[in-house]
């Protein structure tokens, strides 16, 4: 009998501006945590214009009405509070990890950040420096290059997966761009709060409600959740960075996002297929009996509609035919023959039993509460979710399997030495060939 | 919660410390082997790694790899690492499957089987483990900077050891390296979570009691006083964009009494925004576009890192008399009130925050046990920082962090973008002629 857990229990409400609030009292340490989630992310940033959400959240942090960035980071890092924001594809973050004790001088300092940002011109090309400065330093890795080339073959720049953040990008962004992207998408309506650890709910609300509703702004933002895409081969794309000697391979396709009412079945299925490191076939057979790699798996990444399922792994370019024969071989048996019931019981002992983990600690809670807001799902979809994984049965897998998991229809991407990896590859189909500091084109 | 701690060392020498957390239904188990890449000599240089990638390929009971499929199948996670100074391996499971993991931990910690034939493949994995850093220009940089930087000490040899040793070493080179290492007297059972305090003794007694100690005499590690090499400064040119320069001081070992001192400098150097090389280099005089610093504080010796990445218009040199210049700072006139302040509060939040998790406590416990002499030592942490006399800190930088002995690393792009070099001369000129960036 799977162990079943019970979400504790929250306060939530929602304030006039349309921003809601959760509370989530939890006294284990003296630790406060606050985080907003705006429902918007990557995917909404204009068009020719990537990275703006990017920037616009990370120049909130850059002053405010009282407050220059120094002095920000002053009052924040005096009272040891570690500020954090995150951009997804679907949605963003920002938030503060503090001890409880400061929450009445440091909470202001952050919520002003947040609804009375003070953009200020130096701060925004020191910010856009840094931020050309990390993406040049991208082009040494080549599990980023093979990612972004992977995006861009499987969607295209008319989808927003295929479009992402570049030197190019950033130069397109003015700072008047910056100041209208957070007039016109940053607002209370949509947009949750997430308070956890050792505070009163009720002296929270008494203290802090006012000041919370200081954020003003009408209206939904802009939100953009990207389309699903039907999965179709193209050519192989391989991009030439003549330093390496081993290349990185990505290999997968699109797959319907979280609306997927089969959603928990790939799981399982992908458990199997990579996902579950040394318990999975990928790993078993490429490293565990092959030795051709340090690490191989395969993942499904989802957003609210928009899905891609990859496999990814890197090996010396001596090896790659062998590497790329052993990926199609087991991709092809696991489309064409599904699993076997001895290896779902296991998936579905790993996942139940994984719960317990999902929920220690003060920062778990507040992702899935966060993660749970963004699918728009109650806290009952974690409390059952053991029980609807133990109830699934292996023809629902395996016909899931059928109706997911494409074998001819694999787009793979590699990033490696040509010369010596081009003819390897020409015996998986057609090869398309790149420079590794080239622009990303379709 | 930490005073609840506690610790047993069973006759065979294993010394078994824990902590019982039952907020979560979950129990984080490791083992840390006093045995690093420090331990190994030339011929088998990498040793210490591969036998951490061979625990998981069978023992007596155990076929190859079912140690980790094991664990997933009760929804748990496993890993392993290997340092200069240990290697550790890690299970974290939902409470009813402790047993388990001890038994695993158990037998391979004297029964392990050793193949041949898994030594060779398992040889190929950690070659292509090696290659990943080798595709890194930066790692690779920063593995080489380390090498000089430590010549003459074993920690001058990563604990990926070299290739050479990697293709040469046998198997029978791994059963003498086991033999003498993987001992109950070397090592150190962490257990903390949700789990049976009034059994928990017994229950390691009777896995692990049995086991027999091995080849002490081997064990004999002899280190003189680490003179470090002659400060030196290299250059390399890096198939990267971005010059970064990186200085590194010599820093005392961790267990020693100054090592605390050192990191409460570091963080007043180099820690966030509000550090004074972020604020003097990167936002007054904007020389660098990032910057930052690390203390590297290993068993028996340490280095205190600091770096700057900058744009291609900007002269090293200049970057390199900034950084030094900062160092030299808290050398001639210490730290404030306010910069202590900080500190104090900085390492009590990341304390806080890593009491959450069962599994970062389990690592703290062993780390300080392990590499800085004593458990408690973390335990009693905060106290000691409470206790810290901030005069003594200037004197401790003046000892450390010396001029004549510090080595840099230039890390200089193979080709510069002519366009981005002009770019950045026009924007300082910009700078300079109207006082803003």
């Amino acid at each position: 009998m799977e162990q079943k857990y019970r979400f504790p229990p929250v306060d939530e409400y929602s304030l006039e501006n349309g921003l809601k609030v959760i509370l989530l009292p939890d006294r284990e340490q003296d630790g406060l945590l606050i985080t907003l989630q705006l429902p918007f992310g990557k995917f909404s940033d204009i068009c020719g214009k990537e990275g703006i959400s990017e920037l616009t959240l990370n120049l909130l942090q850059k002053g405010s009405g009282k407050y220059t960035a120094e002095e920000i980071s002053d009052k924040l890092e005096n009272r040891g509070v570690s500020i954090f924001s995150d951009v997804s594809e679907e949605f963003m973050r920002i938030g503060i990890r503090m001890l409880s004790k400061f929450v009445d001088e440091i909470f202001p300092v952050f919520w002003e950040m947040v609804y009375k940002p003070e953009f200020d011109k130096s701060e925004y090309n020191r910010l856009m420096r840094e931020m050309v400065t990390a993406l040049k330093a991208e082009i040494v890795d080549p599990h980023i290059i093979a990612s972004h080339h992977f995006y861009k073959q499987l969607a295209g720049s008319q989808h927003p997966a295929g479009r992402f953040v570049s030197q190019d990008t950033l130069k397109k962004i003015n700072f008047t761009d910056v100041v209208s992207f957070y007039r016109e998408s940053f607002r209370p309506q949509n947009s949750t709060l997430v308070v956890a650890g050792n505070f009163v709910p009720r002296d929270f609300k008494n203290k802090w409600n006012k000041l919370l509703l200081e954020w003003k702004g009408n209206g939904r933002s802009q939100v953009c959740y990207a389309s699903s895409i039907e999965p179709d081969r193209k050519a192989i794309r391989l991009i030439d960075k003549p330093d390496l000697t081993q290349t990185t391979i990505i290999a997968g396709h699109p797959v319907l996002g979280e609306v997927n009412p089969l959603r928990n079945q790939i799981i399982l299925a992908n458990y199997i297929l990579g996902g579950g490191n040394f318990s999975s076939r990928l790993m078993a057979k490429i490293r565990s009996v092959c030795g051709k790699t340090y690490g191989v798996n395969s993942q499904i990444i989802s957003e609210r509609e928009f899905g891609v399922f990859r496999i990814a792994t890197s090996t010396q370019n001596n090896h790659v035919g062998e590497v790329m024969a052993i990926i199609m071989e087991v991709f092809q048996e696991f489309c064409e023959h599904g699993i076997e019931e001895e290896e779902l019981e296991k998936a579905k002992k790993f996942i139940t039993g994984n719960m317990a983990f999902q929920l220690e600690g003060i920062s778990n809670l507040v992702e899935k509460i966060l993660w749970l807001q963004y699918l728009e799902r109650p806290y009952s979809y974690l409390e059952n979710f053991n029980e609807l994984i133990s109830e699934i049965s292996l023809d629902s897998v395996n016909s899931a399997i059928k109706k997911t998991f494409f074998y001819e229809k694999l787009t793979v991407v590699t990033v490696g030495k040509r010369v010596e990896i081009e003819e390897d590859l020409k015996k998986f189909g057609t090869v398309k060939n790149y420079f590794y500091r080239n622009k990303i084109k379709d | 919660m930490l005073h609840k701690i506690t610790e047993k060392t069973l006759r065979n020498g294993l010394k078994l410390v824990y902590l019982n957390k039952p907020q979560a239904p979950i129990v984080a188990t490791q083992v840390w082997y006093k045995v690093g890449s420090i331990c190994e000599r030339d011929g088998i240089r990498g040793i210490s790694h591969v036998l951490e990638h061979m625990m998981f390929r069978g023992s007596d009971n155990y076929r190859s790899e079912q140690h980790a499929q094991m664990i997933n199948e009760v929804g748990g996670n496993c890993n392993a690492f290997t340092t200069e100074d240990v290697t550790a391996y890690i299970n974290s499971v939902p409470r009813d499957s402790l047993d388990l993991v001890l038994a695993l931990e158990a037998d391979r910690m004297d029964r392990l089987t050793l193949d041949p034939d898994l030594f060779e493949t398992e040889r190929k994995v950690i070659i292509e483990e090696y290659h990943t850093y080798l595709n890194n220009p930066v790692a690779k940089a920063v593995l080489e900077f380390r090498e000089e930087f430590f010549r003459g000490h074993p920690y001058a040899i990563s604990p990926l050891g070299t290739l050479n040793d990697l293709n040469s070493m046998t198997v029978e080179d791994l059963r003498q390296y086991y033999s003498n290492w993987y001992s109950p007297d070397n090592a150190v059972l962490v257990i903390v979570g949700d789990f049976d305090e009034d059994v928990i003794e017994d229950k390691v007694e009777r896995i692990f009691g049995e086991k027999k100690q091995r080849n002490i005499e081997k064990r004999q590690l002899e280190f003189g006083d680490h003179l470090y090499a002659p400060a030196n400064r290299m250059v390399h040119k890096v198939k990267f964009d971005v010059p970064i320069l990186m200085v590194g001081y010599p820093a005392p070992p961790s267990s020693n009494k100054d090592a605390i001192a050192l990191e409460i400098l570091q963080m007043v150097v180099s820690g966030g925004e509000s550090s004074r090389i972020h604020k003097e280099i990167v936002r007054k005089e904007s020389l660098a576009v990032m910057a930052g610093g690390i203390n590297n504080l290993l068993k028996r010796a340490g280095m205190s890192m600091f770096f700057a990445a900058f744009t291609p218009d900007i002269p090293v040199r200049k970057i390199e008399a900034a950084l030094k210049m900062q160092i030299n700072r808290i050398r001639n006139e210490g730290i404030n009130a306010q910069e202590m302040e900080k500190v104090k509060n900085t390492v009590l939040t990341n304390h806080t925050f890593e009491l959450y998790s069962a599994e970062n406590i389990c690592h703290r416990i062993g780390f300080s046990e392990c590499i800085e002499g004593n458990y408690s030592l973390w335990v009693k942490r905060l106290n000691t920082l409470k206790n810290i006399d901030t005069g003594e800190l200037t004197e401790i930088a003046r000892n450390y962090w010396k001029n004549e002995s510090c080595h840099v690393l230039y890390l200089k792009p193979e080709k510069t973008n002519l366009f981005l070099f002009a770019a950045g001369l026009f924007r300082r000129f910009f700078k300079r002629a109207f006082g803003r960036d």
